[in-house]
């Protein structure tokens, strides 16, 4: 069953002196617990790829179909609460809210949902320990490295149960032993709640850990392999 | 909604320095506001009070026209139905008649133009509180035939309490006027120009004196507020005959006093504006900052599902907050000073007082701890905050949130 579907979209940045096509006519189709893997060269696309799947750009052309709803047509305010309920980020530079300790990044996502406050408690607990960091929720993210901020961000993008994660380059800012421990844990929550991730990287160990890997070059998928 | 105000206090808090330096200008500044305004209110509010308690009276009630010609032969007798009317009338507290004029005072070879105040001695002392002005010797009774002098004008023409004053003048209708006084006691008023000048006398010696009996030039009103002032006009414009009498306010009366402090408080608000202008470009500085040094996070925040309402309520809500402990701050620290002020008014000496004096104004500043001179400093500073928000929230709602990702 296809979570995503992406048909013949196009991407093209007008504001330079000569338009860049940053994606150009690329088709997809993004099946539920996919491990994905999107690679390519720097400017090759992945990014601006990944921002249109999440919502966060408009295709110049083409539609993007998530769960039977076009998200293309989707006014901007409804675009935020769609990502709100269907998609987890997962960004390079981790991006927690500074001011928030671990458990209240999580729990932040869910707040925005009007969740009952101790159904949010028992999801915050239950998602931190999943990510080994069940005995750091009261640390602000000053006070956690690079890999533990990582693994709040992956906590923080489940929190609301999404249709799937996505993540930009999310091991680029990491040691190898964090990047190891966060994607072992996301290859478990990926085998065990069937959990779709799509990946933008350059890693070659997120590489290896993916199912499919689609290699992007001048906005074109050149290759797309299951493995 | 407590995540937003979490959020948005630990954002006031997140840069300490720059939060403390932001209330401390925003403190600062109020309190500078709230002194100057203080004292220059407190001064008004004496000028005022000085005028209508030492002399005018909240309301009078005068012969048509006789307020732009003060002329002893536009005086006028008063129907004693119509006066126990105004005495009743709802919050009129005294009411006070008067037959003034002018004299010449003259002692051995001194002599001076006056102004001869009849006065009903017990009644005027319930308004202008005389007796508390009494320097010297005994205050005069209904029924004396001697006269209170101001002290600068005894001083002028060299008389102690005792000594005699002749007061010669025109009386009612073109009749001589003169008379010898005993002087009973010396007066220290509030009023500079009128310490210089001004002889009280019992109303009926005056009526005596101008050969006006039972005739008054005013008859002055105490009312229990100058609130009141308003009411009670057109109260008594329904039974006194408005083409007879003039009923005027204490601002009709006060006319150039008020020009006056008009045209000081226009340059104190100019003052003002300039230091609210600093303050206004320092707060906006800070919002400025906060605000673009932030479009990475507003724009996960946005990311991750945050609407754009709330992300700009979380903003509004910190300059909120920032305004509301700088305000706080800003009154903690010039209320006791307002109230050391109002309570020890600051007395000028040496030059300053003659300065002063040369002005017609008294030579003592209270400062004024009135609600609005704390109210409307705090007010300000709200207005200059609401405008200076109106940019993170422009700036949340136009921001390309691609952008802000990519820092």
């Amino acid at each position: 069953m296809s979570v995503i579907k992406i048909k013949n979209i196009t991407k093209t940045y007008t504001e330079t002196e000569v338009p860049v096509h940053a994606v150009n006519g690329v088709d997809l189709e993004i099946e539920k617990g996919e491990f994905t893997a999107i690679v390519g060269p720097s400017g090759s696309g992945k990014t601006t790829l990944l921002n249109m799947i999440g919502g966060l750009e408009k295709p110049t052309s083409g539609n993007i179909t998530i769960n039977d709803t076009e998200i293309e047509n989707l006014s901007s305010s409804d675009l935020i609460d769609f990502r709100l309920r269907n998609i987890g980020f997962v960004f390079q530079a981790y991006n927690l809210i500074p001011v928030l300790t671990a458990k209240e990044n999580v729990e932040f996502i869910m707040s925005l949902q009007n969740i009952d406050k101790a159904e949010i408690n028992k999801r915050t607990i239950s998602l931190l320990e999943s990510v080994g960091l069940g005995n750091r929720v009261n640390s602000k993210p000053t006070q956690l490295s690079g890999g533990q901020q990582q693994r709040v961000a992956v906590a923080r993008a489940l929190a609301s149960k999404p249709q799937f994660v996505l993540a930009d380059e999310p091991t680029a800012n990491l040691d190898s032993v964090s990047t190891s421990q966060l994607l072992e844990i996301m290859e478990e929550l990926n085998k065990k709640e069937n959990m779709t991730f799509i990946f933008s990287t350059h890693d070659q160990r997120v590489v290896d850990k993916a199912h499919r890997i689609i290699t992007i070059e001048d906005g074109k998928i050149i290759s797309d392999v299951r493995k | 909604m407590n995540t937003i105000i979490k959020i948005a206090w630990r954002n006031i808090w997140r840069n300490k320095r720059r939060t403390f330096i932001t209330i401390a200008s925003i403190m600062f500044a109020l309190f500078f506001a709230i002194i100057m305004r203080g004292f220059a209110l407190g001064a008004y509010s004496n000028m005022k009070e000085n005028a209508v308690e030492s002399y005018s009276g909240y309301v009078q009630i005068n012969k048509k026209g006789y307020w732009d010609d003060k002329n002893i032969n536009n005086i006028f007798t008063i129907d004693k139905g119509i006066l126990d009317k105004v005495k009743s009338t709802e919050n009129v507290k005294t009411v006070i008649p008067r037959l003034e004029s002018f004299a010449l005072a003259s002692t051995g070879e001194t002599t001076k133009g006056v102004a001869v105040m009849g006065i009903s001695p017990e009644r005027e002392n319930e308004m202008t509180k005389m007796k508390t002005f009494m320097k010297e010797g005994e205050f005069i009774s209904e029924n004396d035939k001697s006269v209170l002098v101001a002290e600068d004008l005894a001083k002028y023409l060299k008389v102690e309490v005792n000594d005699t004053l002749v007061l010669y003048s025109s009386g009612y209708h073109g009749t001589t006027a003169a008379g010898l006084y005993p002087i009973k006691g010396i007066v220290s008023l509030p009023t500079p120009e009128m310490n210089m000048g001004t002889i009280f006398i019992p109303i009926k010696e005056a009526q005596n004196l101008y050969s006006a009996p039972n005739m008054f030039t005013a008859i002055a009103l105490n009312l229990n507020s100058v609130n009141d002032v308003d009411d009670v006009i057109s109260d008594i414009k329904v039974f006194v005959n408005t083409d007879e009498y003039d009923v005027l306010s204490w601002e009709k009366m006060n006319e150039e006093l008020l020009q006056m402090i008009e045209a000081d408080n226009a340059g104190q608000l100019i003052m003002i504006g300039i230091l609210y202008m600093v303050i206004a470009f320092g707060i906006l500085g800070t919002v400025l900052m906060m605000t673009n040094e932030r479009l990475r996070e507003f724009s996960v925040m946005i990311s991750i599902g945050m609407q754009k309402y709330k992300l700009a309520m979380v903003v509004v809500l910190e300059l909120i907050m920032l305004t509301i402990i700088a305000i706080f701050a800003g009154i903690s620290i010039s209320l006791p000073v307002g109230i050391y002020f109002y309570n020890n008014p600051i007395q000028f000496s040496g030059k300053e007082v003659e300065a002063m004096k040369s002005f017609n104004l008294e030579p003592s500043m209270p400062m004024s701890i009135d609600v609005e001179v704390f109210a409307y400093q705090a007010l300000t500073i709200s207005i200059i905050t609401l405008v200076a928000m109106t940019y993170p929230v422009i700036k949340i709602f136009t921001m390309n949130v691609v952008s802000g990702l990519r820092g």
